[in-house]
């Protein structure tokens, strides 16, 4: 009898390990399998971050509003203004930027509410239009503090930090309404496409994508697969092919479809690409650090035309939209001008400075060009490149000028904000 | 007072009259010098670390502070006689004469150690829950050899079943902890599971081809997982360890039948206790008090991210509650309790400062899903309060 029970004793003890072994290769069916471990970054990066909702969106915004960096989905930094007079400092608001590295600063953003600009002391303000605060948000953990040029709609303004959280806010009262964290750093500028926002992240490894959010609540809607490097280049939108383009720290240029994120063409570049690209019909125009302005079809990414620069360009091309041509910079300080079949027109060079800005157009009865033409003064030209007008700053401008209500609006880095009547 | 002394009597002649528990007496005596190098070091758990700080009390005293100027200007002094009272008892185990002492000599050692566990909520990343079970039912319980085995057996099972989830059996738990990955990582990970729940049961065998083979792989197993855990806690279990071979290696001694009922009840208590808080709620052992009664080793691994919203006139400031990433206090409300408590003090005499909003969100690491687990508005103008359990009152 004794036996008996010893030996169902021990069948009941197999029995119990082999329930055990079973539940464990139940809830780890990999154990057996060929199949892939679960890597930690597939959980941690890109969709699946923290975000907070802290108060409710108004979901009644239109993407006609929305105002954001270099003005429209193709980025072709144009502003309609009439003719300009004389410039007249109005107001200025002083260390906004303290230089807290080289990157180049957040540009204002001006709608009739007011200005929204961000500082690298990682405080975001919004002024009046006579330069009194409204309200003011300091990121935390943002070291490198902002330098993403905000998107303003109806009723919010969105911008990322440094410290890779992208940020909604009610406009008029400043309240938080969400925040997500993206990535490790988010230095370039957002785009908005329907109900939702482009945004470019970087990572520190594996590094860097494009991150299709709602604006709603900031959830991704796609993200792409990783650049391979940094990405400080803002995203535009070629439209009639439903992709949107943007480049590296790489040296390449990348496509992705516009509604799923998978890649559609990717090309190499002469160089590592900073600045922004812009969408001219069939072309993507854009420069590099390889001393190179290139235009690609937007199709397959072939090369359209490239044309040497004196140096480096992380300044980002501006359309002309009456004369059809494209005005861009260079690291030398230089001011060129292309045709769209890639003809160099002017070439105008300036006492050397590092030159980051970028041209932005002013399109009136005639078009016009606004510049950095010394490291800290501002210029105006016209299409013969002759300077029109210059204001000198109290810091070097890195970032680009924003045209509001025969204002222009200005952060100089190292310096201050600038409001400019003419 | 008579029956309390029978009763302590009866447990020193029980010790008394096995060698097996006179021998696991000197290695309980040995925990203590373990908890004493935790608290003596530069680290997190630093003794005289932690009270140079604000207190952070526990929930159920939250007037620590008033012992902490005599503990501050004595710590080291307070250590020391920790250290050498718990070296002394120890010793005193093993000569047999003098059992009475070592009995009474553990359990004021027990009880500073208690004493001054109490002194700072951020001491429990140094607390074994095991530890003092093992002790308590030791100095306490009749039936010490069957008991003793007994509690320890439950707590591997216990703990196997807080690793039966994913976190762990992939091996994410760990993060970039150890030098393993892949599936080598997960292999061992499960094994670990199998052996706490499966193979546990198998240390009470007196048959010594199949208990020693398995007692080798228990001492592995603990000292496997030391650059995890520390020296101090490998140390530890294998202190607790050591009853299941003196009890293998001692012939047992005749002994008068002692009551069950205690040990019994007490067993029924400690299951119910790690049983219940995975009904109500699914990061028990994280978030929340349920974790201050079950034994909460590493099975899940949490993630935390906090938002502090500082409202001034005409500026907001976001901050964030910085807390040991990984650690076990990452996601205690109890923490952001008293940090809250002390950024009110600090702010609500800035210039324009109007209130606070504070946000906590966590999941476990193999999660996509983030949980929200504290949002609280106006922190510092309708104060937090904590329940004993450590929950924030009329919020979870």
């Amino acid at each position: 009898m004794n036996k008996v029970f010893s030996v169902f004793r021990k069948l009941l003890f197999l029995i119990y390990c082999a329930a055990v072994a079973g539940i464990i290769f139940h809830i780890n069916p990999r154990l057996f399998s060929n199949s892939k471990s679960l890597k930690l970054d597939e959980i941690s990066s890109g969709l699946f971050m923290p975000s907070f909702k802290w108060n409710t969106y108004n979901s009644n915004s239109t993407t006609t509003q929305d105002t954001f960096f270099r003005g429209d989905i193709g980025r072709l930094g144009q502003f309609k203004t009439e003719k300009m007079g004389p410039w007249k400092s109005e107001w200025t608001f002083p260390a906004l930027n303290v230089g807290v590295h080289s990157a180049s600063k957040s540009s204002p953003i001006v709608d009739s509410s007011g200005i929204y600009v961000g500082s690298d002391s990682a405080w975001f303000y919004a002024f009046s239009l006579d330069g009194s605060i409204r309200w003011r948000y300091h990121a935390t953990n943002a070291s490198q503090g902002i330098h993403s040029t905000a998107l303003v709609d109806a009723k919010h303004v969105f911008f990322g930090t440094y410290s890779g959280w992208f940020y909604c806010f009610e406009k008029l009262s400043g309240e938080l309404i969400w925040s997500r964290k993206l990535g490790d750093s988010v230095g370039s500028s957002p785009l908005s496409f329907e109900d939702s926002l482009l945004v470019a992240v970087e990572t520190y490894s594996p590094n860097g994508y494009l991150v299709r959010i709602k604006k709603e609540n900031g959830e991704a809607v796609w993200k792409t697969e990783n650049l391979g490097e940094q990405s400080h280049s803002s995203p535009a939108i070629d439209l009639k092919n439903r992709q949107v383009v943007l480049g590296a720290n790489n040296s390449l240029f990348f496509a992705f479809d516009l509604d799923s994120g998978r890649l559609n063409w990717k090309v190499p570049l002469a160089g590592r690409m900073k600045s922004t690209p812009i969408v001219v019909g069939d072309q993507v125009i854009l420069t590099d650090w390889g001393r190179e302005i290139s235009s690609l079809n937007l199709r397959d990414g072939s090369v359209f035309w490239r044309q040497p620069l004196d140096a480096a360009s992380q300044s980002s091309p501006a359309f002309l939209p009456k004369s059809s041509l494209i005005a861009v910079a260079d690291k030398s300080a230089s001011l060129w001008i292309f045709d769209l079949q890639g003809h160099m027109k002017i070439h105008v060079k300036f006492p050397k400075f590092n030159m980051m800005s970028s041209p932005v157009v002013l399109v009136g009865a005639e078009e016009q060009i606004l510049l950095s033409c010394e490291e800290r003064a501002l210029c105006l030209f016209n299409l013969r490149g002759e300077i029109l007008q210059k204001l000198v700053l109290d810091g070097p401008l890195t970032g680009i000028p924003f045209i509001f209500d025969q204002h222009i609006y200005l952060a100089a880095d190292r310096g201050s904000f600038y409001s400019i009547g003419f | 007072m008579k029956v309390l002394r029978i009763y302590f009597d009866n447990q020193i002649s029980e010790i008394e009259n096995a060698w097996s528990l006179r021998a696991y007496g000197f290695c309980l005596g040995l925990l203590h010098p373990m908890v004493y190098l935790l608290w003596s070091n530069q680290g997190n758990q630093s003794l005289n670390l932690l009270l140079r700080h604000p207190p952070m009390c526990w929930p159920i005293f939250e007037s620590c502070q008033i012992f902490r100027p005599f503990i501050f200007f004595a710590s080291d002094q307070i250590l020391a006689i920790y250290l050498i009272a718990s070296l002394i008892s120890a010793i005193l185990f093993l000569r047999i004469s003098k059992i009475k002492f070592a009995y009474y000599g553990l359990l004021t050692v027990s009880a500073l150690q208690l004493f001054i566990f109490f002194q700072d909520y951020r001491l429990i990343e140094s607390f074994q829950a095991v530890e003092f079970l093992a002790i308590g039912f030791f100095l306490f319980i009749p039936e010490k050899v069957l008991f003793g085995r007994l509690i320890l057996v439950a707590s591997y099972i216990i703990s196997g079943f807080d690793k039966l989830n994913s976190d762990w059996l992939s091996g994410m738990a760990f993060g970039q902890l150890f030098s393993i990955k892949g599936k080598f990582l997960e292999w061992v990970c499960a094994l670990v599971v199998f052996l706490e729940i499966g193979l546990s049961p198998v240390l009470f065998f007196r048959k010594a081809y199949i208990f020693w083979p398995i007692f080798i792989l228990f001492l592995i197993f603990h000292l496997g997982f030391y650059s995890l855990v520390g020296y101090e806690f490998t140390g530890s279990l294998i202190l607790l360890l050591s009853i299941f071979a003196l009890v293998q290696i001692s012939p047992q001694p005749v002994a008068p039948a002692r009551s069950l009922i205690p040990g019994s009840c007490l067993m029924i208590i400690f299951v119910f206790a790690q049983i219940y808080p995975a009904f109500i709620n699914r990061h028990s052992s994280v978030f929340g008090g349920d974790r201050r009664i079950t034994l909460d080793l590493v099975g899940e691994r949490m993630v935390c991210e906090n938002q502090l919203i500082l409202k001034y006139t005409n500026q907001t400031l976001e901050r964030k509650i910085y807390t040991r990433s990984g650690a076990y206090l990452e996601c205690d409300p109890v923490v952001y309790y008293y940090r809250l408590r002390e950024l009110c003090l600090a702010v609500s005499k800035e210039e324009g400062f109007i209130d606070l909003d504070f946000k906590l969100i966590g999941k476990k690491i193999i999660d996509v899903k983030w949980d929200t687990k504290i949002d609280r508005r106006k922190v510092c103008t309708s104060p937090l309060k904590l329940s004993w359990f450590g929950k924030f009152k009329d919020y979870e």
